[in-house]
Parts: C-alpha cells; structure tokens; sequence
C-alpha cells in the first residue's frame, strides 16, 4: 500500500494549494477516502504549513542596533533649528517648482 | 519631546535621514529592522549572516539615500537591498546547494514497509502538542526551515514568509516558475517529514 501510496504524496502540496488539474484532484479525493494513511499525511502536512505562518518574528538584539548606528559614517552635526531650516527651504523649493510648472 | 518626533510622518523622515540625521534614520531603522532582520535569517539560516545582512543594507541605505527618489516607499526600497544582499550570499554558495531527490526526502523512515506504513498513520494534526506553545517544536520548526537545503530555503521563506508571489519569486532567483513551485513543494514535505520525526519520538 505504502509503496502505491507514494506517487501521490508528491502531489499533497499542490493539492492543499487547490493547484492541481481536475482529473488528478478528483484521483486523490477518491484516494483519501480509502486511505487513511494518505490521508494522516495530508493533515500533517496541512498543519506544517499552517505552523509556519504562526512562527514569530525575532527580535533584533539592542547591541546589533547600536553597532549599526555607530557605524554609519559620521555627519555634520545639525541641531534641530538648523534641520528645520533646511527642510523649510526643501519644501519652499519644491513648491516654488509646482507653481512654475502651473 | 520624544513622542512628537516617533509621530512625523516617514515622509519627513526620509528628508531629515537624506541630509544626515542620524536621528532619524534611526527612528526609519527601528520600523523595519525587525522585518528585514527576519527575512535574512530566514533566508540564510543563521543568526550572524542576519547580523551582518541588516548591518550592510543600513549602511547601504543610508549612503543612497540621497539618490533615492521616493518611487516606492522607503520600506520596500529598504527591503530591497536586505534581499538582493541575501542572494548575492546565496548564490556565492550555490555549490554547497545540493539538491534532495524525493526518494531520500520520503524513504527515511526505516526500511520495511511495515514501519513505514505505521510511521504514516500517525497524525498528529490535533496533537495539542502540535502547537508554537510547544517550546520544543517551535525549535525544531525554526530549526528545521534553518537548515533546509537553500535552494529549498529561498523559495520556501519568500512564499511563505513574505508573501510574494512565485512569478517574483522565479525574477528574483533566476530560475522557472515550475521549478519555484517544484522547490517549495519538496520544502514543505520535507519540513512535514522533520515534524513528523519528532511526534515520532513523542510516541516513543
């Protein structure tokens, strides 16, 4: 039975992903309703899958945050008047360009 | 003071982080290490290549940031450069990818016919064992998507990870959509098989 049984397993993860022609779908159906085996397997893989979806993220360890940081290259010290300035004058330009274009 | 600075819109962000501001490039970094550190541990099965992964797209980021012209969103540009990264690693170590045929993925257990058939009644779909809250099988899940071969590995984390769909999945890893498909059908079976070892064992 096993050894008939293999040649389907092959096709269990499209099957779940309802990526499988007609004809096939409708061999395996008729399969899983004879096999039990088959049909544990199916289940199991079902729940593999389903298991990787949940898995949780990881959390990015602080020391790697703070090397990342402290090796970025070193720039110009700007306080934040000076920052504000200077994203005024960006946007001041960039609406001067709107106008001209209208 | 804090506050009102996490609250300015990525936008403004992106324009501050443009002309240096370490600050807030900063505030840009904290929202989307967690995701692109993820995707490069996934994708390289490791810890440190992660590290280094998330540490050379921040640096790479950061430098083209004032050629970046906002056609997509800083996320997604970022996420970019985290995953070609990845591939360049991955493809530098194509030779140590060797393939698994499906007779060794699905032949392990034992050699008679008779333990395999009992091996593959057991389902332990509603074991409540079978659950993340199970610190031992979350281990071996994350373990075993670790140590999948990475020609198994890259399809599998980006389609079933990150979502994206196989025809971007066969532009970013050079190879054909069946062969995408192919790849991350044996993946799953085979992180099914590992799974399936250790209810194995439970049993025993």
């Amino acid at each position: 039975m096993v050894i008939m049984c293999r040649r389907y397993w092959i096709s269990f993860p499209a099957y779940l992903e309802d990526d499988i022609g007609p004809d096939l779908s409708q061999i395996l159906k008729r399969h899983l309703a004879i096999c039990p085996a088959c049909l544990a397997r199916l289940e199991t893989l079902r729940k593999t899958i389903d298991l990787c979806h949940e898995l949780p993220l990881l959390p990015v360890p602080d020391e790697l945050h703070r090397k990342i940081m402290e090796s970025l290259p070193v720039s110009v010290k700007l306080t934040s008047f000076t920052m504000h300035l200077i994203i005024r004058k960006s946007k001041m330009r960039k609406r001067e360009k709107k106008k001209r274009r209208n | 003071m804090e506050n009102i600075e996490t609250e300015k819109p990525e936008a403004e962000l992106v324009a501050r982080a443009k002309i240096g501001d370490h600050l807030s490039f900063e505030k840009l970094l904290k929202k989307y290490e967690v995701q692109i550190y993820n995707l490069a541990y996934r994708m390289l099965g490791n810890r440190s290549d992660a590290a280094d992964v998330l540490q050379e797209a921040a640096l790479k980021a950061y430098q083209a940031l004032p050629r970046f012209q906002g056609r997509s969103s800083f996320g997604t540009w970022f996420y970019r450069i985290a995953a070609n990264l990845c591939l360049v690693l991955i493809r530098n170590h194509k030779h140590k990818q060797v393939p698994i045929s499906l007779d060794t993925m699905l032949s392990r257990k034992g050699s008679s016919q008779e333990e395999e058939k009992t091996f593959e009644i057991a389902d332990w779909s509603h074991n409540p064992a079978a659950s993340l809250a199970n610190k031992e099988l979350h281990k071996i899940l994350s373990d075993s998507i670790a140590t999948l071969p990475a020609i198994y590995r890259s399809p599998f984390v980006l389609y079933e990870m990150e979502d994206l769909p196989v025809k971007q999945i066969s532009e970013v890893l050079r190879i054909s959509e069946p062969a995408v498909k192919t790849r991350l059908h044996r993946s799953r079976l085979l992180l099914r098989e590992k799974l399936s070892e250790y209810f194995e064992h439970l049993k025993k």
